[in-house]
Parts: structure tokens; sequence; C-alpha cells
């Protein structure tokens, strides 16, 4: 059976390997865009199970894919990762289609446990 | 409809799109602070200053709102470290009892992020710098009981007051015309820093108990190490009183001021 895939969207090479890093034990396959735009390549070639979005990126902003991600009804979880944490953004990330947030900087579990029940919870759109 | 603005930094990484209220609700929170240019329809940016809501959005709050916010910022810290009092390594950490090391590292170096004392901004209060680097340095010394004693870690001991604390003669010793002292601070011993009137840690000078003669002006290499923590700080200077037979005063030339902030913290916790 295929592991589930996940998408990690951020300009940030660190934080995208700290991502992967604290993704190590959910069995999954991981991949990785630097840019709005490369995720949205890579989305196009195959939705994910899971996309880990930045807000703030180059080229198309994360809450720009968010809106476009979800407007296209995906069948996948999408979670905003970032330290614009403040309560009217999460709730704008939330009502644009997120179904999580993770402020930064986070805490390798809390990237596993939010990881594991997204796909817990999505195991039944595909 | 409500008009949203996209945000460009320096690097034009967008932020977008989104209200006017919470890119207020942002900058009040001081999280808004390399914005470069705005657009509202997220493909023509204009420089900040051409849409005067954003600027004044992005205007630094009045200085009564940022003192709240570090008073507020320094309650929380002092809380938090109130609370992890009592708490084994792995609490603290929040990790399973069968995390490795690793896992704790992991976990320090994202819990020890929100402490850093050089991401503070300039303006920061006394009290604010001094609350992160106690969290710095409890987190740091918890850190180093977990990789000591495994992840089961009590709390680090507290010192009893009424513990006598070693003697606090220095290792000293001559290379070329220059005197090499090296002083290793137990926990809870900051007397190098206070015992004298002038050679003490506000003049950024230090006090060496030894019997060695010296004469003021020699030039010195200090290099201290701190109980319970990793880091050492090396610094050159010169002699700046003897006492005979008790020992000399070093005034320190080089002192950074993340080295101050240790020796600070370190008198601090110590008195």
């Amino acid at each position: 059976m295929a592991l589930p895939d996940i998408l990690i969207v951020d300009d940030d090479r660190l934080l995208r390997a700290m991502l992967k890093d604290a993704l190590a034990d959910v069995p999954c396959t991981v991949r990785e865009a630097d840019s709005g735009e490369t995720a949205l390549a890579a989305v196009t070639e195959r939705a994910p199970r899971v996309l880990l979005l930045d807000l703030v990126m180059p080229g198309p902003s994360g809450l720009e894919l968010l809106q476009r991600f979800t407007a296209r009804k995906l069948p996948m979880r999408i979670i905003v990762i970032s330290s614009l944490d403040t309560e009217s953004l999460v709730q704008q990330a939330l009502r644009d289609g997120a179904h999580g947030f993770l402020s930064k900087p986070f805490h390798p579990l809390d990237v596993q446990n939010v990881v594991r029940a997204a796909l817990e919870t999505s195991a039944g759109d595909a | 409809m409500t008009v949203q603005y996209w945000l460009a930094d320096s690097e034009a990484r967008v932020l977008g799109p989104v209200s006017l209220d919470v890119v207020r609700d942002l900058a009040m929170r001081g999280k808004l602070n390399d914005v470069r240019a705005v657009s509202r329809d997220g493909r023509q940016f204009v420089p900040v200053r051409e849409v005067p809501e954003i600027q004044a959005a992005l205007a630094p709050p009045q200085g009564d709102e940022v003192a709240k916010a570090q008073y507020d910022a320094t309650r929380q810290i002092r809380e938090w470290l109130d609370s992890i009092k009592d708490r084994s390594t792995a609490e603290v950490f929040r990790l399973p009892t069968t995390a490795s090391k690793e896992a704790a590292r992991a976990a320090f170096f994202a819990l020890v992020q929100r402490y850093l004392p050089s991401r503070l901004p300039a303006e920061a209060t006394a009290e604010l710098r001094l609350a992160c680097e106690d969290a710095f340095l409890t987190l740091a010394e918890r850190m180093i009981e977990f990789e000591k004693k495994g992840r089961n870690a009590p709390p680090p001991a507290i010192p009893k007051a009424q513990q006598p604390l070693p003697n606090p003669s220095a290792s000293v010793t001559w290379r070329g015309g220059m005197i090499h002292a090296k002083l290793s601070l137990a926990r809870g011993d900051a007397r190098p820093f206070t015992m004298d009137a002038d050679a003490n840690w506000k003049a950024d000078a230090l006090f060496v108990v030894s019997s060695e003669r010296v004469m003021v002006g020699t030039p010195v290499e200090v290099t201290l190490t701190f109980e319970g923590h990793v880091t050492q700080i090396h610094a050159t200077g010169r002699v700046i009183g003897v006492q005979p037979t008790v020992g000399f005063g070093v005034k320190m030339l080089d002192l950074g001021e993340h080295q101050r902030s240790i020796i600070r913290t370190w008198v601090a916790r110590a008195s």
C-alpha cells in the first residue's frame, strides 16, 4: 500500500528541513516546494494527502494558494504553519479552508500530531 | 466589500490578501517589521507611503502599548518558569518518556527560540530581557540534565542558601607577560563579580582570589565557566587593583553584550 504523500511548502530551506525531520517518524513520503509557483506545479502534478503551507512566500502567497486549492475542492488537508499567529489571521486561514494552524516556532511533536490527525481524517476522502 | 491588501517584504515575499484589521492586528503584535510594498490587487505593488491606511497601521505603537505588551510578556515568562519548577525535564519539553536525546534536542531548540535574548527588540525592558535570559538558561540547564541523567531527570537541584559555597580561588598561571586566570563558578556563586567595590560586574570587572603577586596594568586573559552551562566566557583585560595576598581586580575590555548578559543573569540568579 502506497504511503501517504505530504507536501511542505515554505521558502525557507531550514524550515523545510526541520519539518521534514519532524515527520521522520510518520510513515509518509515528503515532497517540498520553495515558492507558491512550485507548490502549484507540485499539486497539479499530484495532490498530496496533507499540505503544510507557509503564509508568506514569493509568488502566489500562502493565503492565495489556500483559496485556490479550496476552490478546486481537492481531497487534501491543508495545515498552515506561520509565525503570524494572530487571532484574526488564524480565523481567516480557517475560513479560507485551512484544516489547522500551527505557530512557528513549532514543536516537532505538534507537527507530528497535527499531521497524523490530518492523515486520519483524510483517510475517507480518497 | 472589504478592501484587501497584499504586503511584500524586502525579499519579495508576499502576505495576502488580508483586510486592514488583520494588518493592524499583526502590526500591533510586532509581526510586520519588514513591509516594503503594498498592493490592492496582488499584482501592482507600490511603496508603503503611497497607501496611507497601511502606513498608519504599520506605525510603531505608542509607548504605553509597548510597555504593557512587554509587561505581559515578562509576567507570562515568569509564570511559566514557576510552573515548570517541579516538573520533570520530559514534561517541560513535552516529550514522551521514551523520547531519544535527539528528540529532546529538537524540542529544546524549538522551545529555546522563544526566549533567545538576541531576538528581543533593542527597546525591550530590563525585566523582559532578564526573564528571557532566565528562561533560556533554565532550558539549557534542563537539556544538560537530560543528556547527563536521561529522560526522567528531575529538575536540577536548587542550591540551598545554607550550603557553603566552595572557595572562589582561581587557577592563575603566567604565559609570557600575561596572566591567565581560570574561574569555575559553582551554581549560585557570583562572588567574583560582587565581592569587590570597584572590580565588579557593573564595571565589566571581576575580582580574582589569588595569592599570586601581580601589578596593576598587567594584561590578563580570563576564562569563566559556569556550573551547569556549556557556554564559557573568554575575555582579555588588565589588572586594575591589587590586594596583596588576597587577590586582584580585572577589568575585562572586550566583553560583548551577550557575555554581559550571561554575567548579569548569573549575578541576578545568585542574589
